[in-house]
């Protein structure tokens, strides 16, 4: 066979995963809408999405993938690296089955990706950043070990443009002892 | 913002039923005789395993972390390029497959005495009537593989010939616990039967703490 269909599922999941870990970057060109609908975009509106044991319930205002990505929105900064993936392409289905581990660590300054801290006053911050570039870079915890499943179309698209993924399952299956990071 | 872990997560009853009975029974032949799940897998199932030797864990300097049993039919595709080696490694229908089985060494999963080492989600695969299930653990090597899985295909020559493998001589590779995730999609076959459409294992190194541990919490 000459033929790998699984060939251009790597930069697939690279993007699915870049996608996660996207940045705000505030311009007035930019809301935080377009900014959030970034997140996970890949995802199907009618996605099945299951985070750590917990599935997301689509209710009649907001589909599961809106739900996913306003929580998703609340996390700290994360940083993904895939470690391994393998996958089937189920005859008759024109479906992948797609099973993938990855590290993820987080931004530790206590803020989400809007840059929002639960902090009123938080003295330390002001002094360090008296006068200095506002711009905070991230301080990065240490690593946590993922393992997911995606049901993804046979014909997606590896750039990740356009929606693909029929379910997501993601399982930490390991946080870091030193971690104050929940999400 | 989203929940703390849950050990356990079930779509509906049916699932749960389908989904609890299936893995019971499944990794206690996986144990004790694999051939007798050969049942469950027919000509277009799919089997293959990945090694993650990076992947996160709690050092506890009592175990190994020796892959050595399962780097040569690892098909981390991250890890390989030609297209022979991805195809090679994935295994299809059932004598396939149960090779690929006898090449993994024999093994013990405390499902029963310690069902909280262990965490299932269960789901609809959306065509073919399927379930997805996946479990997350660890296991215990009881005793190397039943076929050496890095033997070359090259008979063993008058030199070669080892008493106790069937492999070409090597360093004995020692056993250890393990860590797992392990994915299936379950499909219905004729008169209620259950047939494995694909089944995906993928081995990291043992980690001692885990998030869905309640004592942990």
């Amino acid at each position: 066979m000459n033929q790998d269909p699984t060939q251009k599922i790597e930069p697939f999941l690279k993007n699915f995963l870049a996608s996660l870990d996207t940045q705000y970057t505030p311009t007035p060109a930019s809301t935080i809408e377009q900014y959030a609908l970034q997140l996970g975009s890949p995802l199907k509106r009618t996605s099945s999405i299951i985070v750590n044991g917990n599935p997301i319930i689509p209710s009649m205002q907001e589909d599961s993938k809106l739900q996913f990505q306003k929580k998703w929105l609340l996390t700290p900064l994360s940083f993904h690296q895939l470690t391994s993936f393998d996958a089937h392409l189920i005859p008759g289905t024109g479906l992948f089955v797609v099973h993938f581990a990855a590290k993820v660590k987080f931004d530790q300054l206590g803020k989400n990706r809007l840059g929002e801290s639960a902090d009123l006053v938080h003295a330390q911050e002001s002094i360090v950043n008296n006068g200095l570039n506002k711009a905070q870079r991230s301080v990065w915890g240490s690593w946590f070990g993922v393992d997911c499943n995606l049901i993804i179309d046979e014909n997606f698209n590896e750039s990740g443009l356009g929606e693909f993924i029929n379910s997501l399952d993601y399982r930490f299956t390991y946080i870091p002892q030193d971690s104050i990071i929940k999400i | 913002p989203f929940p703390p872990q849950q050990s356990m997560f079930f779509q509906d009853d049916d699932a749960r039923n389908l989904a609890t009975n299936f893995i019971a029974n499944y990794i206690k032949l996986w144990d004790s005789n694999r051939a007798e799940l050969m049942i469950l897998y027919q000509n277009e199932s799919q089997f293959s395993m990945q090694v993650d030797s990076s992947h996160p864990y709690l050092i506890d300097n009592s175990n190994s972390t020796d892959f050595g049993y399962y780097l040569t039919n690892s098909r981390n595709l991250t890890r390989v390029s030609s297209v022979k080696a991805r195809m090679d490694k994935l295994a299809i229908g059932q004598e396939q497959i149960y090779k690929s089985f006898q090449k993994l060494p024999k093994t013990r999963h405390a499902l029963f005495d310690k069902p909280d080492l262990f965490s299932m989600e269960t789901y609809k695969f959306p065509s073919l009537n399927g379930i997805m299930i996946t479990l997350h653990g660890s296991f215990e090597e009881t005793a190397q593989p039943e076929v050496d899985p890095n033997t070359s295909s090259t008979p063993s020559g008058p030199r070669g010939g080892s008493r106790y493998h069937s492999a070409p001589k090597h360093k004995k590779i020692p056993l250890s616990k393990k860590s797992f995730d392990r994915t299936f999609v379950v499909i219905p076959g004729p008169n209620g039967s259950m047939i494995v459409a694909s089944d995906s294992l993928m081995v990291r190194p043992y980690t001692t703490k885990f998030p869905w541990d309640a004592r942990a919490a």
